[in-house]
C-alpha cells in the first residue's frame, strides 16, 4: 500500500483525460505555431522560431497556472475566483484608459516588454463566479441573483465590445445564455434574452464599421476575402493527410497565420484527418468530463463545467467556422492551439479550474483503481 | 413575475434533459464544421494556385474558323524574391539594375526592402533576359515557369478577342465572356473569318481617314444563323499593349455601344405591317407637309414625293409613312413586334460587353411613334444586324454566336419573328431601296444588294443637332437567297471638312462602303469546322 500523500490525493482525483487531452493539444499547438510562424519570423526581422520561444515560454507558466489552481481546494474556488475577476475587471477598465493600440483595437496592458490581454482571463473566472449567482438564485428562488449574474455579463460585455472585441463580448454572452437555459429559466425569459442579443449584434453592426465590412464581405462576397481565400486554399492543399509539418506553402502567404487561421495552418500540414483530431480531442474532453461529473454534484460545478466546457468548444466552433468561410472572419483564437500568450494563459486557468472543480475524492478514486 | 421567472414542476428538473440537449445542438454545429471541412478538403479548387497567383493550368487558346491563332499563351519565366531572404540587398539593387535598367539601383533596392513577403521581381522575361540573369547567378532569386498572354493579330479582332490581366485572367472580349473555360485549359472556335475580318477592318479604316468619324462599326452575320463572320470597332486597340491605348478605343462600340440608328428601323415597322396583311403596293400614305402626333412634328426633310404606297414609304425612306403604319398598328402590336427581335433587353450573347438598349421608361404616343423611324430607341449595332438577318432569312431569329465549336455548345433557340412571305417581300422591298431609292449608291451589277440607308441626329445636352450625325447601312446578299447580313455605322463623319445633313447620309457614305466589302465578301468561301470550306446555303425558302 502507497501512502496516500497529499499529492498523491491529487493525483488520484484529476480528470485524467482532460489533462491528457490539454497536455497534447498545447504540446501540438506549439508545432503548429512553430511551423506557423517562421516565415512571418523571418519577414519581421525576427529569429525564426522566436515565436516559437515566447510560446514555449508562456506554455510553462500557463502549466504552472494550471496545476496550481487545480490544487485549490473546491470551497476556495468561488472566493478566489471572485476575488481575481474583481482584479482582472480593474486591468479591464484600466485597458480603455491607457492600452496599447494594435491594429485598431485597445485591448493590450503594456507590462515591461510584454503585452497582456485581460479579456482572455476574464472569461473563466466570470463563468464561475455567474455559475455561482445562478445557482444560489436557483436555490433560493432569488430573481434578483440572476438579474444579478445578468449585470455582470453586461457589464464585461460592453468592456469587452468596447475595445473593440465584439467577437469576446459575442462569446461572453452566449456562454451566459447557455448556463441560464440548462439552470431552467423560464423560456419568455430565454426568448427576451436572445431577441436583446440579436439587437446587440444589430447594434454592432451600425456602431463597428470593421464590423459591418466584415459581415457585409461575407453576405455579399465583397470587401477583403484575401485572408478567405487563402485560407481554404491552405485547406485544399493539405488534401486527406496533409503536406507534412513545416511543409505548407500557402500558409506562408496567409495572415495572422500562427493565431486567428492557425486551423488552416494544421489543415495544409496535417491534413483532413489532423483537423479532425484535433476537432474530435476537443469535443471529447469537454463531453468525457461533463460526463464523468458525479451524479450528486452541486448545480454549481455543474454550471461551472457547463461553462467553461461551452467557453472552450464556441470558441474552438467560432475559430474553426472562421478559416473556412463559414461565418464572417472573426479574430479568434482557437483554443491551447493558437499563438498568444494571454490566450495561453487564459486557457491555464481555464484547464485548472476545470480540474479542481472535476476533482474526485482522491482516497474513493484511488480505492476505485485496482494497484 | 416571480412565479413566471423559473420553469416550473417537472420541467424545472430536467437539469440533465436541458445539459444533453445542449451537447447534441453543440455536436451539431461541430458536424457541420466537419462537412464544410470535407466539402473545402475535396471540392474546393483554389483557381489559382500557390502563394503567387499564376495558374496551375496552361490557359486555352482563341483560334477564328480557319484555325488562325487570336490569343495564345507562351511558356515564359518570372523572376520574384522574398525581400527577407535577401541578405546583401544593396548588392542585389545594383545587379539588377544593370540587368533591367528601367529601373535604377535606388528604386530596386526599394523594392528589395518592401516588407512584403512576396514581390514580383520581372514577370515574362525574354530568353536573352532570362539568360543574363542566369549568368549573373544572383542568389535569393527565384525564377519560375509562368505563362504569357499573346495575341498574333494585334488589333484586327482586340474588340472580340478582347484581353487578360497579367496573370491570365480574362478582363475583356471572349477572354472574359468565356474566362472559366479558357482557364480549365479549353480552346475556343470563333465564328470569326479572319479574311473578311481583315477586308473588313481594311476598307473601315479608309473611310475613318476619309470622313474622320468618332467611330466606325462593322457587323458581318450569316444571314441563316446569325453567326458573326467579322466585326470591327475603330478605333481599336493592340491587345498586346493594352495600357497605351486610350480608354475609347477599348471601348466595343458593336456590342456594347447604343445608337439610335433612324431609318433602319423603318425595315421592322414596315415588316410588322407586312405581317398584317397589308398589300405593299396598293396601300397609300399621304406624306405631304408635316405630321402631327401630340407634341411631335413628323417631317420628311428631302421628299416631296405626296402619296406614297407601302414598298415607297421604305424605298424613299418616309418618315411620315412609318408613323402612320406605326400609328395603324397601335402601341402595343407596336412594341411588342420590336420585343421579338430582343430590342428591349440586352443580347444573350457570350460576350460581357452587352449594349443595353436605351428607351423611354413611359411609352408617351409621342416616343413610340417616333421608334417608328429609328428615334427614341437606342440599340447596338449587333441587336439590329440580327433583327435584320430574322427579317431577309424566311423569318427566323437567333441571337448572334461567336463561338463555332466547343465542347458545351451553347444551344441557342430559333424562332419565327415574321412569316416566310413577309421576309420574302422583305427582300424585294430591300431591293428596291438600293435599285431605285435612298441607297442607290450600293447599287452594283456583281452582287445584288438589297438594304437600307440610316441616317439619325445625335441627341447632344438635350437637343437633336444636324450636325451630328449618325449614319449607316444595312445589307444583305445576294438579295436573291442572303447568305450575308453586313452593317455599316459610321458615328458623326465630317465630310469635305464640314459636316452638313446634304452629301453625309447613309446612302451618300455608309452604302458605297457596303458596296465595296460586299463586292470583296463575295469572292470568298468561308471556312467550315474544321478549316474545310463550308457548304454555302442555297438559301431556297
Amino acid at each position: 500500500m502507497v501512502p496516500m500523500t497529499r499529492i498523491r490525493l491529487w493525483w488520484c482525483g484529476l480528470d485524467h483525460t482532460f489533462l491528457a487531452l490539454a497536455t497534447g493539444l498545447s504540446l501540438f499547438g506549439l508545432v503548429s505555431v512553430t511551423a506557423a510562424s517562421f516565415s512571418l519570423a523571418d519577414r519581421l526581422g525576427f529569429e525564426s522560431f522566436y515565436f516559437a520561444y515566447r510560446q514555449g515560454t508562456v506554455w510553462l507558466m500557463a502549466a504552472c497556472v494550471a496545476l496550481m489552481v487545480s490544487m485549490t481546494p473546491r470551497a476556495w474556488l468561488r472566493a478566489g475566483a471572485a476575488g481575481a475577476l474583481a482584479v482582472v475587471f480593474v486591468l479591464l477598465l484600466w485597458v480603455l484608459v491607457d492600452g496599447v493600440l494594435i491594429n485598431g483595437a485597445r485591448r493590450w496592458l503594456a507590462i515591461g516588454q510584454f503585452v497582456f490581454q485581460p479579456s482572455e482571463i476574464v472569461k473563466p473566472l466570470a463563468v464561475i463566479v455567474s455559475a455561482w449567482l445562478l445557482h444560489r438564485a436557483r436555490q433560493e428562488q432569488r430573481a434578483s441573483l440572476f438579474v444579478w449574474s445578468g449585470v455582470l455579463f453586461f457589464v464585461l460585455w460592453v468592456v469587452v465590445t468596447w475595445q473593440p472585441d465584439v467577437g469576446q463580448g459575442a462569446l461572453l454572452l452566449m456562454v451566459w445564455a447557455v448556463q441560464c437555459y440548462v439552470v431552467g429559466i423560464h423560456r419568455r425569459i430565454l426568448m427576451m434574452m436572445v431577441a436583446s442579443f440579436v439587437g446587440a449584434a444589430f447594434f454592432a453592426y451600425v456602431f463597428f464599421p470593421h464590423v459591418a465590412v466584415r459581415v457585409d464581405g461575407f453576405l455579399f462576397a465583397g470587401g477583403d476575402a484575401y485572408q478567405i481565400e487563402r485560407s481554404l486554399a491552405a485547406f485544399a492543399q493539405g488534401g486527406l493527410f496533409g503536406q507534412g509539418v513545416g511543409q505548407g506553402v500557402v500558409k506562408t502567404s496567409l495572415p495572422d497565420a500562427h493565431s486567428d487561421f492557425i486551423f488552416a495552418v494544421i489543415g495544409e500540414e496535417w491534413g483532413l484527418l489532423g483537423c479532425m483530431a484535433v476537432m474530435l480531442a476537443l469535443v471529447a474532453m469537454v463531453a468525457l468530463g461533463a460526463w464523468r461529473l458525479p451524479r450528486d454534484a452541486s448545480l454549481w460545478v455543474i454550471l461551472s463545467v457547463l461553462g467553461l466546457g461551452s467557453l472552450l468548444l464556441f470558441q474552438s466552433f467560432i475559430h474553426m467556422a472562421s478559416t473556412l468561410g463559414m461565418i464572417p472572419t472573426k479574430g479568434m483564437t482557437l483554443p491551447f492551439i493558437s499563438y498568444g500568450g494571454s490566450s495561453l494563459l487564459g486557457i491555464g486557468v481555464l484547464t485548472g479550474l476545470w480540474l479542481a472543480l472535476t476533482r474526485r475524492d482522491g482516497r474513493v478514486a484511488y480505492r476505485g483503481h485496482p494497484s | 413575475m416571480l412565479n413566471q421567472f423559473w420553469l416550473d414542476g417537472r420541467q424545472r428538473d430536467g437539469l440533465r434533459r436541458r445539459l444533453v440537449l445542449f451537447f447534441l445542438l453543440t455536436a451539431t454545429a461541430f458536424a457541420v464544421v466537419v462537412g464544410r471541412l470535407v466539402f473545402v478538403f475535396w471540392l474546393y479548387e483554389a483557381p489559382h494556385n500557390k502563394a503567387t497567383g499564376v495558374p496551375d493550368i496552361s490557359r486555352g487558346s482563341i483560334y477564328d474558323r480557319g484555325g488562325y491563332a487570336l490569343a495564345v499563351s507562351l511558356p515564359a519565366v518570372s523572376v520574384y524574391v522574398h525581400p527577407y531572404q535577401v541578405k546583401d540587398k544593396l548588392h542585389v539593387a545594383q545587379t539588377l539594375a544593370a540587368l533591367f535598367p528601367s529601373k535604377s539601383a535606388a528604386r530596386w533596392l526599394k523594392k528589395l526592402q518592401s516588407p512584403r513577403a512576396f514581390v514580383w521581381i520581372k514577370r515574362h522575361l525574354t530568353p536573352r533576359q532570362h539568360e543574363r540573369l542566369l549568368q549573373a547567378n544572383i542568389a535569393d532569386l527565384h525564377i519560375m515557369d509562368d505563362e504569357q498572354r499573346v495575341y498574333p493579330q494585334d488589333s484586327l479582332v482586340s474588340h472580340v478577342v478582347g484581353f487578360t490581366d497579367i496573370d491570365q485572367r480574362g478582363l475583356a472580349g471572349i477572354e472574359r465572356g468565356l474566362d472559366e473555360y479558357l482557364a480549365q485549359g479549353e480552346d475556343v472556335v470563333l465564328t470569326l473569318d479572319m479574311r473578311f475580318q481583315g477586308i473588313m477592318r481594311a476598307v473601315l479604316q479608309d473611310a475613318v481617314e476619309r470622313y474622320r468619324p468618332q467611330g466606325v462599326t462593322g457587323v458581318l452575320l450569316s444571314a441563316e444563323d446569325s453567326d458573326v463572320m467579322a466585326m470591327v470597332s475603330l478605333p481599336d486597340f493592340d491587345a498586346n499593349h493594352v495600357g497605351a491605348s486610350p480608354p475609347q478605343a477599348r471601348f466595343h462600340q458593336a456590342a456594347h455601344g447604343v445608337y439610335e440608328l433612324g431609318s433602319l428601323l423603318k425595315l421592322f415597322t414596315v415588316a410588322h405591317a407586312l405581317e398584317q396583311g397589308v398589300d405593299p403596293y396598293e396601300r397609300r400614305y399621304d406624306t405631304k407637309g408635316t405630321f402631327f402626333v401630340d407634341d411631335l412634328e413628323v417631317k420628311d426633310d428631302h421628299l416631296d414625293e405626296g402619296v406614297l404606297s407601302l414598298a415607297q414609304v421604305l424605298t424613299y425612306s418616309s418618315n411620315i409613312g412609318s408613323a402612320q403604319m406605326a400609328l395603324l398598328s397601335g402601341m402595343d402590336a407596336h412594341l411588342g413586334f420590336l420585343r421579338r427581335f430582343h430590342f428591349m433587353e440586352s443580347l444573350p450573347i457570350v460576350l460581357r460587353e452587352r449594349g443595353f438598349p436605351l428607351y423611354p421608361s413611359v411609352w408617351q404616343r409621342s416616343d413610340w411613334v417616333s421608334t417608328s423611324y429609328g428615334y427614341g430607341l437606342a440599340l447596338s449595332p449587333l441587336h439590329l444586324a440580327a433583327g435584320v438577318a430574322a427579317l431577309v432569312n424566311g423569318g427566323l431569329y437567333r441571337s448572334p454566336r461567336f463561338v463555332h465549336s466547343m465542347r458545351e455548345q451553347v444551344v441557342r433557340p430559333r424562332y419565327s419573328v415574321v412569316s416566310s412571305h413577309t421576309s420574302l417581300l422583305m427582300r424585294r422591298l430591300m431591293r428596291d431601296a438600293v435599285l431605285y431609292g435612298t441607297g442607290k449608291a450600293a447599287r452594283d451589277h456583281s452582287v445584288s444588294i438589297g438594304g437600307k440607308t440610316g441616317t439619325a441626329k445625335q441627341w447632344h445636352k438635350g437637343t437633336y443637332h444636324s450636325d451630328r450625325l449618325v449614319v449607316s447601312f444595312v445589307a444583305a446578299f445576294p438579295i436573291e437567297a442572303p447568305v450575308y447580313v453586313l452593317l455599316v455605322v459610321l458615328d458623326r463623319p465630317s465630310f469635305g471638312g464640314e459636316t452638313a445633313f446634304n452629301g453625309v447620309t447613309g446612302g451618300d457614305i455608309a452604302a458605297p462602303l457596303v458596296k465595296t466589302l460586299a463586292q470583296r465578301f463575295m469572292a470568298l468561301v468561308p471556312y467550315g469546322r474544321d478549316g474545310s470550306v463550308e457548304e454555302v446555303s442555297d438559301g431556297t425558302f
